[in-house]
Formats: C-alpha cells, structure tokens, sequence
C-alpha cells in the first residue's frame, strides 16, 4: 500500500552568513505506508522528523529517526530518505555538506469495501440487490449488485464500524454489521433467505423454491461456507427418498454403511465415534433403524453442521466426526401445512403463528406404515418370522422473538422404533439367538433454547435439555435393558474485539442417571473366538450416573489480511475414570485471493478425547482402571473456486488413535486412519445440481502394542459418487446417483467343531480379524419428480429407485452347517419407491 | 444412553434372516457324511465327585465307506478351561498327542464314555461376578472315517483351529463328509440339577408315529427337492419338561425358564428348519412348531431323528425309520 505522500525539507542547517544557502529537494522520493501499521491497525496522521547527513554532492549519507514513531514508520522513511537527491548546501556559492531535519507525514490509506449478493442456499448471485452502507461517520453509500452479485463501494470511506443493509425484491432483508480498517480489503457475502411470501409454495418446484437447509462440510468461524447442499438437492438426491441426514452419506470422508445399519462411518472411524447433536443437544441416534429415515424429517430442519474431523472444541467426547442439526423456526406468514406418503412412511407438518403473541408454532409427526405389508410378505418367505418393524418420530416447536436481538425457543422431539416377533427358525449356529426377540429404542428431549445478540459485538446462547432414551433388547434369555434420564446444557458467550479478534467462551455439561441390566454371554475377548453358545449367562445390573462436565475457550484471530486463525483448548471431566481429559486444538485458514477465482489453503491440527462408554466401565461386563480414547487429528486442504459455478476442494487427513479401549486388556488398542478427499460441486442452477465426490482412505488397528497391525472393520479405501439432476421444465425433474465403493471387510471362517451339548456347529475365525475384503460394491439409483401447481399449493409425486440395475452386491459371507462351503450373501436388489406430497 | 451409539441390531438380524433366505447349501438336517448329531449327558449337572456318563449319537451315511466311521473319545476330560472356553483346552493336547502319530490306542472307541466329576471343579473355577459358583468339564469325540493323528496349528490359525485330524490309510487328510471333531460340556453346580428332556411322541401329518413301524411316504417325482410335497413334522413335549432357569432372570430379577428346542436330521429328502423352538423363556410352549420334512426322490428306507435340547446342556432324543414307496 502507498501511503505517506507529504514530504517536506525544514532549513536547519547552521546559516552564519548571508552566503549560505540550504539543500533543496532536487529527486523527490515518497515513502510507502508501512504494512506493520496497516496491520496494527494505526488511523490518523503520523509524522516522523529524520535528521539527514548530507554531502557535498546532495547525496544522503545518513539519515536517523531522534524520536522514533514504530508500527514501522521510522523503517519506511529511512528508506524513502536515503534515495533522496539534493542540490546541495552551498557556502559563498560553493557546495558543502550539510545536517538538516526533514519529515514524512504518513496518513492512513482508506479502508475498501467490496462483496456480493446471493441466495442464502444455493450462493446463486441476486441482480440488482440494494446495498447501503452507513460509515462511522453516519455517511450513506448506496451501491447495487451487478450481473454475477458482486457490488463495491468506490466512495472513500474512514476506518471503523460499518451498519450494511441489503434489500432485493422476493428476498428478506439482511442487516450486519463489520469493522473496517485502514488500507485493508473487506470482502462480504451477504446471502439473503426468501422473504415469507416468496417462500410460499412456488410454481413448480422452480428456483424460488424455498431454500433454508445448509449441509456443510465444514463450519468455518464466519460465513464462508464451502460445502453447501441446498433444501432443493437433498429433497432430489436419487436412492436417499429425500431424506437430509442420508444425504450425507454422499459427502467426501463418509463411507458407506453396512445394509440396513444406518451407521455414519467418518474418516475410518467406528460408527459410535461420530457424535450426533441436535441443535447442540446430544442424542443417541440419528436414523431410525435400519437406516431407511432419519429420526428428524428434512422439512423440519434449518441447517446440518457435517464436520468430518478436526472439530472446533466447542465439541467433545467424540473421536470421529460431529453432526448438529439444527431445527428450523416455524413460520409467521400464516398457516402451511404438508402431508407425504410413500412405501416407507407417512408424515405430516402443520405451522403457524399463535394470534398476534409473536409465538410461531409448529408440529409434525411420522411413522412407518411397511410392516402393514411386509409382515406377511416376512411370514411368507421367513417361516417363523412374522411381525415387521415399526417406527415414529415426533417434533413441535415454539418460538418467540425477544425484540430485534434475541429470542426463545421450546422444542420437544423425539423418536420411537420397536420390532416385537417370534422366530421359531433359530440359528443351527447358535440356538439361543432364537425365540422371542424384541428391540425397542427410543429417546424424546424437552429443549429450551435462548439467543441474544446483547450488542453488535456480544452474543449469547444458551441451550438446556432434559429428556428420556431407552434401550431394551432381548433375544432368548440374552437381554439388555437401559433407561437413563439425560440433562445436558451447553452456553456460549462469543465477544468480536475489533476486527481482529473473537473470543468464543463456553460450558458443556451432561449430567445422566440411568439404570443398566444385561444377560449376556461373557464378552468376547478381541482376538480370540467366542465360546460358543452354550456358555452360561452373566447378569449385571447397575444404577449409576454419567457426569461429563466440560468448558472450552476459542479465539478467532485475523492477524493477516484474508489469514484466520482458530486456537482453542477444551477441558472434559468423567466422573466414571475420575479424570480430565485436555484438549488443544487450532486451526487456521489463508485466502489466497480475494476475488474470483478465490483460492483458499486450510489446515487444523488438535487432540481429541473419548470417554469409555458405560458398558465398558460396567462392574461386570467391562473394565476398571480405564481412561478416555486419543485420536490427534492432522488436515491440510485447498478450497478452489474454477468457474462461478464449479468450486473443487482437495483434504488430506491424518489421524492417530491411542488410548483405546479393548475388551480385557484395558487401553491397548492403538492406530492410525489417512486420506485424501476430493469434492467436485456443480452448485445448483435454473437446471442443474450435481457434484463428483472421492475418498481414497485407510484405517488401521491394533488390539495391543505386540498385536499385528491390521486394517480396521471399517476400512473401506475407495468411495466415489457421482450424482447429477435435471430440471426439464414443467415440473418434470430427473436424476441419477452412481457409487463405487470398496467392499467391505469381514473375517473368514472355516470348520472347527461341533458342540454336541447345543448341538450347534462352530467354526474357525481367521486370524487377524476382519481379514478378507468383499467384492466392490457399486449401484446406480434413479430419481423421477413431477411438480403439479395449483394457485393455492401444489403436488408431487416421486419415483425412487435405488439400485436400478438390480446389481447383486456382497453385504457378507454367508456359510453352509460347517463351514465348509460358502457365498456371499447380497443387499438390497431393485427398490423402487413411489411417493406423493401435498403442501400450502 | 448419551454417549453410546449403537449400529442397528435389527437392522443386522434382518440381513442375517434375508442372508440365510437366499443360501444355497446344503441342510444341516440332511446327514449325508459322517455325522455326530448328539451328546447326552447323564445327568446334564454334575455335582463334584459324582459320575457322568455321556451318550454319542452318530451315524455314517456315506454311500461309500473305503473305512469305517470310528467314534472315539479322548480319555481324559478338561475341567475349568480359561474363560469357559473349550479351545483352552487345546494346549495341553499338545505334549500329550504328538503330531504325525496314529492315535487310535491313546482314544478310547465307543459310543458311551464315562468319567467323574472333578471334586474341585467348583472350587477350581475362577469366580465370575454375577453367577453362583459353578465350574465345568469337557469331553472331546471324534468320528473318523480312518485314524486320528494330532495336527499343530499353522501361522495365523486362530486359537479355536481344529487339534486333531482324520487320514485315511495314505496319510491323506480326509475332509469333513468323513471326519467330524466334537465336544460336549457338563456343568457342575453345588445346589443345582438339571435333567434331560425327554419327547412324549413325534407327530408326522398330524398322526403320533409309531416309531417302531416308522413312517410311510411315496417317492417324489420332482428333480428339485424344493418342489417335492410336503408333510408337517412336529415334536410334542409335555410343560412339565420346561424346568426354571435359576440363572437366567427378566429385566424385573423374575427366574424364567429353560429354552427347549428340537433338531431334526433325515439321511433322505429334508426338513425346511434345522432347529424349531417349541418353549421359550418367556413366552412358555409357542403355537404351530411344526417343520415341513420334504418327501424324499429315491425309494427306499431312511432314517429320522429328532434331537431335543434345552439351553441348560440336556439332551435326548428319538429316532425313527422313513419308508418310502
């Protein structure tokens, strides 16, 4: 930056006669405004007085500062100074050397202002957006967003606070505020949400639709967002019925799950690694089983928070990776309402304002309505097997706005699966694992929530929840029972110092009695081959209380232009290992550039704990002695904008574990998960959304230090997805989904012995575990929408086959009586799933 | 819980159930090889000291036997092995069966096989937390179309990888149509007994069989056994076999009773399930145990047994002949 043009030469130098004449500025030379200064963030005027040794030929031999200024300005007119050239001093008409003082004045560079419009989902541009910017001064500058959204403020503006108000016709208004600072570039996306009557049912499903989901791949501490799935791809991503928490499953770092389990397995760790939450209250699961749902439909959600590693340390207790989903607020523009059904379920959402109170409300409901046909089709096909499982889901939400700054929220959900049969065919492996068998999970949450932007600095929140999740299995004589009554509570005061710094402060605590019984077999030993059936059953029945407290400190520093830099440090109590667990952490992201093309290099690095898990510490079951689980957690990546329309993003990762937790041996276990992700995103237009995602990954363990080290259940080194959707017009809308993915692991088996008191027939597990990988798995899923508008509301209807090619996939390894012989067993063949909706 | 997050049990008990739809091999029911289809233990608990005598049921089907099937138990029994698990057993065969050797005079021949309870059995056995004190033995048999040599476990074997083999007169390895290695587990308990359960009749189309008359069915005409007709199997045990189970509680601490549950073997046509259960814990006597047996695609007489069992290790079981016309 050029800055400090005001040069000016003070006669000073000794004058005994009248002959004597001073030196005058014959090269002028301009000093530039110091980058330290801008960087400290100096405003005004700065004059630094230098006293300069001149010689007779008018060249500077010296030049020094008496009373030095700093931030850099002393170096900056130094330099200025001594490329300097004077007609020199002269004595009765002869040149001589000379001493003169002689000043810089440096004035602060203006701060500049650029940004652009867009819309909140889908980061189209917004034309013509109306964006007035009031200064520090009160000064209004009105600007407007060209063709590609962009807008710039050419008006010369002082540094310090700025008030931006963005209007666009069909779009709510958006206000913010920021700081500007001397010499320094800010650059805004302002994204603007539909306004309540342009979020009413649209035409045909067109580009107005509403658009206020954000699935995002990583959350950085202001709005960047990188990774965006928008409400109109996830209601179209081909084999995932619409389902938001399933959309998921076709990001970069997630693999695929085994059929029908509904785990998230992220970046090579194990499903209960991933810590689910929502809106900052932990849950115990996400999908309904089976994974065919999850247990929140997608028309009540605001946004998902995906973060695959490297977390911020306002999460804890987790090794994986993190997903918050965040409830949206009912609607004020009146009453909607939408009903669905297709082959899976039935689902209804009504919402409204309460009078004229300033409360919105909203409720809805699901449930599964398969086993209404699928029980006989099981009975038919599965002597023995009748009953099918069911499962519902519940939300309703109140929300009130305190003024223009902050508001109160109660929401109560929760969730419900139960199967209940008789399967009279039991297993010739293991007869006990027959008979009466039934699973009943569920949970429910009462949660209040309160947010205050106190200033435009100071915001608090503020989340309490109190609720129920049960647990009761039992197959035979085998039985595993839990009730606990979780209360958790998270509060976050984020204070903005300037425009350098953010400082995020909070607590997180879960205080959760809950009653533990089980009748199991003694646990299997890692490593080593079960007994059998037919060893007796241990009984274990505790009443005891989880206490988790944790707090966490976060700075957001900019200490460069475009450069953000996250250091925080988390501490986390359990009261079951009687232990803190520390956890530094920091991450840090440089704009390379500031306008399109944008380029960004990103990196994190930190520690992250987990506590063992009740039926670890059990009395019976579990162990004593025992401390949390270690991962350290590396990511370097790029973010790179190719077109407006394109952005690729290039992670790598790194994860060590330690510390973790295997059955009888205490902390043994010990590994390491890598790899590399790619994320190609087409973002959504009049016609199109699509994007090209590839993992190349590995994950690997060990049971005990003198263990070989092996690759974990859930390595899976290849996952590609290739999605594409395409509106035809007329409310015509077609999409395909492609996936190729590594086949899982599963551990072989071979004839060993026949248990002649049981007769039942056991076989040899090979040795490592988990040793033999299936045959790749890959599907192609098909999506058909059609979009009937009528003046009021509209109906949809939909297709959704998932595996349209009916491709016989290996989900495992299926083995005769002995073990001699075997095949692999197949998912899901061709699965198609109509669907219908209605909504005003 | 909070914390805990749990992959999809049902989620996998359904894979395991279209899994097992969708097999192609062949029925355990359907004994075509050397078999051991049973130990009975008399009596199933053992107090220490006391004598047990164990009952192999087993039976050779090969339609051609260059050998006999030899049934031969190892002489002594393996008490209170680590963690209950009978591969512990294993390494103390080691010094005593050296690899490579013929083994037929250290085994002792027969379908019957008796020892005493050890009188340190319960004393021996490592306390486990929530069970009443307890301890075990176990017997190892062995059915073999040949001799019996001790085979050392290979690189990467796991622990549970099979001791002891079964080579015909060339040494050569024989597979396991002509070879099977079994164990059979009695437990002792200080106040606890337990008896074998015993079958009041076996039903075939509805009607008791006679089982010294056996039963009658006409030849199938189908290739595929699949389509052959089918008559419903069923096996009646009266309530009172049902026995409470002291260690086995509901989520209320209530005792629940025994599991019973009947396994079906045919050396001709088959049976639909290998195992029925016909009383729960829970649910006492279930509604409709009856099995399908598939008649079979050759004339000729067979055999049938059925094998109950209860979860406790007691064993009994019938057997009865198959006419087909």
């Amino acid at each position: 930056m050029l800055a400090g043009r005001e040069a000016r030469a003070q006669q000073t130098a000794a004058a005994d006669g009248p002959a004597l004449q001073p030196p005058q500025v014959k090269t002028p030379s301009a000093a530039e405004y110091p980058l330290q200064a801008l960087h400290d963030h100096v405003t005004g005027t700065v004059n630094v007085v230098l006293v300069l040794q001149i010689d007779a030929g008018g060249v500077v031999k010296e030049a020094t500062v008496p009373q030095p200024q700093g931030h850099g300005f002393d170096e900056a007119a130094i330099t200025a100074a001594r490329a300097l050239v004077f007609f020199p001093a002269t004595r009765d008409g002869d040149p001589i050397a000379a001493k003169i003082k002689y000043a810089y004045e440096f004035k602060s560079p203006p701060p500049k202002l650029i940004g652009r419009v867009a819309t909140q989902a889908t980061d189209r541009p917004i034309v013509d957006a109306t964006v007035t910017v009031t200064d520090s001064a009160g000064q209004a500058h009105v600007v407007t967003s060209g063709a590609d959204g962009s807008w710039i403020v050419n008006d010369e503006l002082p540094p310090g606070a700025v008030h931006l108000r963005v209007t666009a016709p069909g779009k709510a208004d958006l206000a913010t505020d920021d700081q500007l600072a001397p010499g320094e570039e800010t650059s805004l996306t302002l994204r603007l949400a539909p306004s309540a009557e342009a979020a009413a049912p649209a035409v045909d499903g067109g580009a107005d639709a509403p658009e206020d989901i954000v699935v995002r791949g990583e959350r950085p501490p202001r709005e960047v967002v990188k990774r965006t799935l928008g409400r109109e791809e996830i209601e179209h991503i081909p084999g995932t019925n619409g389902d938001a928490l399933r959309s998921l499953q076709n990001l970069p770092g997630v693999a695929r799950p085994p059929a029908l389990s509904g785990a998230l397995i992220v970046r090579g760790s194990a499903p209960q690694d991933t810590i689910t939450y929502i809106d900052g209250t932990p849950v115990p699961l996400i999908y309904h089983f089976g994974g065919l749902s999850s247990v929140v439909p997608t028309e009540t959600l605001d946004k998902i928070d995906f973060y695959p590693g490297n977390f911020s340390s306002q999460y804890g207790r987790g090794m994986g990776g993190v997903v918050d989903v965040g409830l949206r607020d009912p609607r004020s523009d009146g009453y909607h309402a939408m009903a669905q059904a297709d082959l899976i379920d039935l689902r209804a959402i009504l919402e409204a304002p309460i009078g004229n109170t300033g409360w919105k409300l909203l409720v809805g409901g699901r449930r599964s309505w398969f086993d209404v046909y699928l029980g006989p089709i099981l009975s038919a096909t599965t002597s023995g097997v009748s009953t099918a499982p069911r499962y519902y889901d519940y939300q309703a939400i109140l929300e009130h706005d305190i003024g223009s700054h902050s508001s109160f929220r109660l929401a109560f959900f929760g969730s419900d699966d139960k199967l209940s049969l008789v399967n009279q065919n039991a297993s010739s492996a293991n007869p006990s694992f027959g008979g009466d068998i039934g699973s009943h999970t569920s949970f429910w949450r009462l949660q209040a929530r309160y947010l205050n932007k106190i200033t435009s600095n100071t915001e608090v929140r503020v989340t309490a929840a109190y609720g129920q999740d049960s647990v009761d299995l039992g197959v035979g004589v085998n039985a595993l029972n839990t009730t606990s009554h979780p209360f958790s509570t998270r509060a976050e005061l984020s204070q903005k110092s300037g425009q350098l710094l953010t400082m995020n402060v909070g607590l997180d605590m879960i205080y959760e009695p809950y009653g533990l019984t089980l009748q199991l077999p003694p646990p299997a030993i890692a490593g080593q081959p079960s007994g059998g059936p037919g060893q007796a059953t241990i009984r274990s029945q505790t009443s005891n209380t989880l206490f988790l407290p944790g707090m966490y400190a976060e700075l957001e520093v900019k200490p460069l232009r475009g450069m953000r830099i996250v250091p925080g440090l988390r501490g986390d109590y359990d009261d079951a290992t009687r232990s803190w667990d520390v956890s530094p952490r920091i991450n840090a992201r440089q704009d390379l550039t500031t306008g399109f093309p944008r380029t960004t290099l990103k990196g994190g690095a930190g520690i992250f704990y987990q506590p063992p898990q009740p039926l670890d510490t059990d009395p019976r079951f579990g162990q004593t002695g025992l401390t949390s689980n270690r991962s350290v957690h590396y990511d370097v990546g790029v973010e790179q904008e190719i077109t407006h329309a394109i952005d690729v993003s290039v992670d790598t990762y790194y994860k060590s574990f330690s510390n973790l937790v295997e059955t009888g041996s205490g902390n043994s276990g010990d590994g390491y998960a890598y790899g590399l992700e790619i994320l190609a995103k087409y973002k959504p237009d009049k016609h199109w959304f699509g994007w090209i995602s590839y993992t190349l990954s590995r994950s690997m363990r060990r049971t005990s230090p003198s263990a070989e080290i092996a690759p974990f259940e859930y390595d899976q080194p290849q996952v590609l997805t290739v999605l594409g959707s395409y509106k035809w017009g007329k409310g015509w809308q077609l999409g395909g989904r492609f996936r190729f993915v590594s086949g899982d692991l599963y551990t072989s088996t071979s004839y060993a012995a026949f248990n002649a008191s049981t007769g039942s027939q056991l076989g040899v597990t090979s040795v490592p575990t988990y040793g033999t990988r299936l045959p790749s798995f890959y599907a192609l899923d098909v999506r058909v929408d059609k979009v009937w508008a009528f003046a009021r509301w509209k109906f949809s209807m939909y297709l959704d086959v998932q595996n349209l090619t009916n491709h016989q996939n290996a989900e495992g390894e299926s083995y005769n009586f002995n073990y001699t012989q075997s095949q692999h067993s197949t998912g899901l063949p061709i699965l198609p799933v109509l669907g219908m909706r209605g909504e005003f | 819980m909070t914390t805990p997050r749990r992959v999809s049990f049902v989620g996998c008990m359904l894979l395991t159930i279209a899994s097992a739809c969708g097999a192609t091999f062949t029925e355990s029911n359907q004994v075509e090889g050397v078999r051991i289809l049973a130990v009975r233990a008399d009596p199933p608990y053992a107090t220490p000291g006391t004598p047990v005598q164990l009952t192999a049921l087993a039976y050779d089907a090969r339609s051609s036997k260059p050998e006999p099937m030899v049934l031969s138990w190892l002489p002594s029994v393996c008490s209170d092995p680590k963690n209950d698990d009978y591969f512990q057993c294993y390494p103390a065969f080691i010094p005593e069966y050296p690899s490579g050797v013929d083994l037929t005079s250290q085994l002792t021949p027969g379908s019957t096989f008796s020892f005493t309870m050890p009188a340190d059995v319960i004393s021996a056995h490592a306390t486990t937390a929530g069970t009443d004190p307890y301890g075990l033995a176990t017997a190892f048999l062995m059915a073999c179309a040949g001799h019996v040599q001790a085979t050392p476990s290979a690189a990467g074997e796991n622990l549970n990888a099979n001791p002891f083999g079964c080579f015909d007169s060339s040494d050569n390895a024989l597979g396991a149509d002509e070879y099977v290695f079994a164990y059979s587990v009695v437990y002792s308990f200080d106040d606890r007994t337990n008896t074998n359960p015993t079958i009041d009749h076996l039903t075939f189309g509805g009607n008791a069989i006679d089982l010294g008359a056996g039963i009658d069915v006409a030849v199938c005409s189908q290739s595929d056994l699949e389509k052959c007709p089918t008559t419903k199997l069923d096996t009646v045990v009266t309530a009172d076999n049902q026995e409470l189970d002291p260690s086995a509680l509901d989520i209320s601490g209530h005792p629940l009773k025994e599991q019973l549950y009947v396994d079906y073997y045919v050396t001709a046509g088959k049976v639909k399930s290998d195992v029925i259960i016909l009383y729960d814990p829970t649910s006492g006597k279930l509604d409709d145990t009856g099995d399908d047996f598939y008649s079979p695609r050759a004339v000729g007489d067979y055999l049938l047994w059925a094998v109950l069992h209860d979860n406790r290790g007691g064993v009994s079981w019938v057997q009865s002949s198959i006419h087909v016309h």
